[in-house]
């Protein structure tokens, strides 16, 4: 009846990614494309590339009959700023000769870094963290996003009150900010079935940043 | 008759009105139907799919299933992001069937609901399906000598298993649409690069850099005018052009839909061209309505 959750039990994050996305880590073969097509793998951006994340999780899969030496792997992979810098733009993906979905990749680290109160702490990764979250949350409360409502909520959560503040205002002179939120839509029934899904309306955000 | 499901997206009643402004007036001259899918939410965005994936889908879904409960078989996403998120969630209901039945039993009491058989479109794949006829009769002022620079930016095209890209890395849809206006595509290297646009508030020196070089690259090609079909590629190539090319001689961004309202003869003031941040009269100016037909 009941389905198993990758929460229910100790599973690696190779298991995981394997899960989310359709591809073992393995049929990576260290080419080096997903790397050097994206865009935030420069200098002062991403601390680890792309294609050095796969290996890590290769690592964390070949050694998982030394329990401490595999978590090592997932926690230098989980603890990276790659994830959280990574834009979501698919050249990763969209290039891998071997199939694998490296952005997916990124979607379960950043989850899991979440999950296990692991997510970098850099200010850039942690300004990041917040925007998203400051975003579902507001997704999943109005049904609709009303964007200044949206920027005064992250500026709030992130203190970054001054920046763009010339850009705002010019953007509210054209019209291209409204004052009033447009419309809302009721939720109620996505919130109940996140938590019928166990998946809670927020997705353990709140409780893993707390 | 020429019905077509319309997911606005949240940003076309706010920052990127004048575009959902061209889209609903182009659809209105080519006499197609946009009927809005009643009570759609957000899509998520970029940031749904990064901290929790069941919400991810769960947002795009819900939409999805209102579409199909109005009776909609097609839906036009004009956002790329919005786009991606519900052709994303088509994909996944095809790839991983017990997870989205599970979600869409949760999220309505109908349970024969399928999404797998949705079609979920972006406005290039819109436009390109309009007969060729319908707009070349329409043409009133040719776009004759304007160059454009063709922007796709990221999630148009990728993943192809995704959009269905045919040359995801070299796209020449939109040169093609382009070129049926009169206007002249040019070549140039940044057309499927990433803006950034998702770390516009969170991480803005990623959006100059990246902002920095499409323009350097459009610059350098000649173009009178970078054309798009995304709001957030259009809110930082626009908006923050002054910032990231400040000196230069800056290039109006249009949207694809602006573009073709141009060339049906559409006013400056109804295409909202003053809402945009860098002056469009120059375009204006290199395509003069009325202006030189021989081409
Ligand atoms: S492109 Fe694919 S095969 Fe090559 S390094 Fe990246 S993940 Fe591995
Ligand atoms: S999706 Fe992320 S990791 Fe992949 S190329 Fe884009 S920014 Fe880099």
């Amino acid at each position: 009846m009941s389905v198993a959750h990758p929460t229910s039990s100790p599973t690696t994050l190779a298991d995981l990614v394997a899960q989310s996305t359709g591809t073992c880590v393995l049929n990576c073969y260290q080419c080096g494309r997903c790397a050097a097509g994206c865009p935030q793998n420069v200098p002062g951006f991403m601390d680890i590339s792309p294609t050095r994340i796969m290996h890590l999780l290769q690592l964390e899969d070949t050694f998982s009959n030394d329990p401490p030496r595999a978590a090592e792997y997932a926690r230098q992979a989980l603890t990276s700023s790659t994830c959280w810098l990574c834009a979501g733009c698919q050249a990763c993906t969209t290039r891998c000769p071997q199939g694998v979905d490296i952005a997916g990749v990124m979607d379960v680290l950043r989850q899991q870094a979440l999950a296990l109160g692991l997510a970098a702490a850099d200010r850039r990764s942690e300004d990041i963290q917040k925007f998203h979250a400051t975003f579902l949350a507001a997704a999943l409360k109005h049904g609709r996003i009303h964007e200044l409502d949206l920027v005064l909520r992250y500026k709030l959560a992130s203190g970054h009150w001054l920046e763009d503040a010339t850009v705002g205002w010019q953007m509210l002179r054209r019209g291209k900010l409204s004052l009033s939120r447009p419309a809302t839509v009721d939720t109620s029934k996505i919130q109940a079935a996140l938590r019928q899904m166990g998946a809670g309306p927020d997705g353990g955000i709140e409780e893993a940043k707390t | 008759m020429n019905a077509v499901g319309y997911y606005p997206g949240c940003s076309q009643s706010g920052s990127a009105r004048e575009y959902d402004l061209s889209i609903r007036a182009l659809a209105g001259a080519m006499q197609i139907d946009l009927k809005e899918i009643p009570d759609w939410v957000c899509c998520g965005a970029s940031s749904a799919h990064a901290i929790n994936q069941a919400a991810a889908f769960a947002l795009a879904a819900d939409s999805l299933i209102k579409a199909r409960r109005a009776g909609m078989d097609c839906v036009l996403a004009p956002c790329a992001m919005c786009y991606s998120r519900l052709a994303t969630a088509v994909h996944s209901a095809k790839n991983n069937p017990a997870m989205a039945q599970a979600t869409t039993k949760a999220l309505s009491s109908q349970e024969d609901l399928d999404l797998r058989s949705l079609r979920v479109i972006n406005v290039l794949t819109w436009l390109e399906s309009l007969p060729s006829e319908d707009l070349a009769k329409r043409i009133v002022h040719p776009l004759n000598g304007l160059k454009v620079a063709c922007y796709y930016g990221c999630l148009l095209v990728r993943p192809p298993q995704v959009t269905g890209a045919r040359n995801a890395e070299a796209p020449r849809n939109m040169e093609g649409l382009v070129r049926r206006l009169g206007a002249e595509p040019v070549r140039w290297s940044m057309a499927t690069e990433c803006c950034g646009a998702c770390f516009s508030l969170s991480c803005k020196p990623v959006v100059l850099r990246q902002g920095r070089q499409i323009f350097e690259a459009a610059r350098s090609s000649g173009a009178d005018v970078i054309v798009l079909a995304c709001p957030m590629c259009h809110s930082n190539l626009d908006m923050r052009q002054a910032e990231f090319a400040a000196g230069a001689k800056p290039i109006p961004v249009l949207y694809l839909t602006q573009l073709i309202g141009l060339a049906i003869g559409m006013s400056a003031d109804a295409l909202r061209f003053s809402s945009h941040f860098v002056p469009v009269e120059p375009v204006l100016t290199a395509a003069p309505p009325g202006g030189s037909h021989e081409g």
